[in-house]
């Protein structure tokens, strides 16, 4: 247990162990997605973007860097069972959309002039039925280097003092894609109780 | 444009207060070109950080400024009282600190900012009573009591058995893999359950009129609760022991939704013995009681959204060759 007479994680020059849950809005600051072309091509009319990957690859990382270019659009975070109401608006986002049933997903696309979503599943076909041109985005961390510069955003995020900081080099990078694969989420809660043991700022084995 | 750089300075060298103390704090604002200032506020509030959905609280906002700033270094100083709130905490999933963030509203440009923690650490030999004034909670004749109120409870782990056996022994006869795990995994669950809902309840059937008292439930370090435990048997038994365990544990809950996830970790555990073994005769009542020691440096309790910080007495009557009988008592650990 660290202990509560000291700021915490001062010894390896970070306030918070850099791979615990963060808020949103810290979220987006740590994303590294190239949104250029999604922006781009989600403001214009009738467009839907589509981002699709499994539980943990990032998808939710990618909506909320997205968003940030369109901060008045309307975010919605479904959950199972959830049946939120979609007001008229010229652009919606929508987070796991596919927990919402058929009826309400049809509800949503009359709701929305164009709109972002992430799902698990390929909703093109209907997408593309309630008129829109859209742009599907597989969601995955394949190459090490965009793994890395995520992990070290975060240990960036979380820096007390100008200096040196925790690092994960290129090597540590590839141990982890050859334990976890593409599963960021896995990822990060391995580093967590690596960075929660930690006792000197280097290059953190993993 | 105009260049804004805050930063906050603190008294105490260490940031470490204890509740009760004076805060002297300092804004410093570092003005490169004239600029607007809507308004340079300062909060003061807590937050959790760890593997939980981070929360915060006891948010207290002061506007320290208003107007023009020529070039130049300013000094904004403020004073506040540690009244309440959570203590500072450091743990393994949960972790609880207090901040100071100030900020200042320039008009058509990034508003810039400054955030710092500070220790709040409790006050030794706190003022007030060791011990509490208490609900003296007893657990009344559990056997009883436990049927009484929970026969449609026993219809869950039977429902789960009932369901998954059905589904392993069609998932066998069609070969189908699914059916099979799925009707595994409800019948392994099922059986968990059962467990632990019969458990007592089997156990009653050597043990009857058991009553348990822990007493003060709200605790401050280095104080004592008494724990009294007594029951008839209804059988001959060989007692191995009856012990009460004080348990310490982190919960913090990530994610939302069908994504949510609890994670647990349990930093404090000590077991101690009430009783040690004997052969007990049907229809002797036994008595034990035991002053249990709460640690000096016991961690305070914590419970908001996502973020606990829990005590408890775990109490055991350990039969031999028999289901055990268990109860859990939750207690307060006071800043």
């Amino acid at each position: 247990m660290l202990e509560n007479n000291k700021l915490p994680f001062a010894h390896i020059n970070l306030r918070f162990n850099p791979f615990g849950e963060l808020d949103r809005e810290d979220r987006a600051k740590i994303a590294v997605v190239d949104v250029n072309q999604a922006a781009s091509f989600l403001s214009q009319h009738g467009r839907a973007i589509q981002f699709i990957a499994d539980h943990g690859r990032g998808k939710s990382t990618h909506l909320i860097a997205l968003h940030q270019s369109f901060p008045t659009a309307p975010y919605t975070q479904v959950h199972e069972g959830d049946k939120p109401v979609f007001s008229q608006q010229t652009l919606h986002f929508v987070d796991s959309v596919e927990c919402l049933p058929y009826k309400q997903r049809q509800q949503l696309y009359r709701a929305a002039n164009s709109l972002a979503i992430t799902t698990h599943q390929d909703l093109s076909h209907e997408l593309n039925k309630a008129g829109y041109h859209t742009l599907s985005l597989p969601v995955s961390l394949i190459k090490s280097d965009v793994l890395q510069q995520v992990l070290l955003r975060r240990i960036e995020l979380a820096r007390r003092n100008p200096g040196k900081l925790p690092s994960i080099n290129l090597a540590a990078t590839h141990k982890l894609q050859r334990d976890y694969g593409d599963n960021i989420r896995a990822i990060e809660s391995h580093l967590y109780n690596v960075f929660q043991s930690l006792t000197e700022i280097g290059n953190v084995e993993v | 444009m105009s260049k804004c750089e805050l930063r906050i300075s603190l008294d105490q060298p260490d940031a470490s207060y204890q509740i009760g103390d004076t805060v002297h704090c300092t804004v410093h604002v570092s003005v490169s070109d004239s600029v607007e200032c809507k308004g340079l506020t300062l909060n003061r509030f807590w937050r959790t950080h760890g593997r939980g959905n981070r929360v915060s609280g006891n948010s207290e906002k002061i506007v320290l400024f208003k107007g023009r700033w020529a070039p130049g270094e300013y000094q904004y100083k403020h004073s506040f009282e540690i009244r309440n709130g959570p203590l500072t905490y450091h743990g393994k999933i949960v972790n609880v600190d207090w901040y100071l963030k100030a900020q200042a509203d320039i008009p058509w440009a990034f508003d810039p900012k400054a955030e710092t923690e500070f220790l709040v650490k409790r006050r030794p030999h706190a003022e007030g009573p060791d011990i509490f004034e208490d609900h003296e909670i007893e657990t009344q004749d559990t056997s009883h009591s436990a049927r009484a109120n929970s026969k449609w409870l026993a219809a869950i782990p039977l429902l789960l058995l009932g369901i998954g056996g059905s589904m392993l022994y069609s998932g066998y006869n069609e070969s189908d893999i699914q059916s099979l795990f799925i009707g595994g995994m409800m019948s392994a669950f099922g059986l968990f359950v059962a467990f632990k809902f019969f458990r007592n309840t089997l156990a009653e059937r050597k043990v009857s009129n058991v009553r348990v008292s822990v007493q003060p439930k709200q605790l401050r370090p280095d104080s004592h609760c008494k724990i009294n435990l007594g029951f008839t048997a209804r059988d001959n038994l060989n007692l191995n022991q009856i012990s009460a365990t004080l348990l310490g544990t982190e919960i913090a809950v990530s994610g939302s939704g069908t994504k949510r996830t609890t994670h647990r970790h349990e930093f404090y555990n000590r077991p101690h013995t009430l009783h040690r073994g004997s052969t007990i005769t049907v229809g002797r009542r036994v008595s034990c009681q035991l002053d249990l020691a709460i640690p000096a440096d016991a961690a305070a309790s914590f419970s908001e959204r996502d973020n606990r910080v829990e005590w408890k007495v775990e109490l055991t009557i350990d039969i031999a060759s028999w289901p055990d009988w268990k109860t859990t008592e939750p207690i307060t650990i006071l800043t």
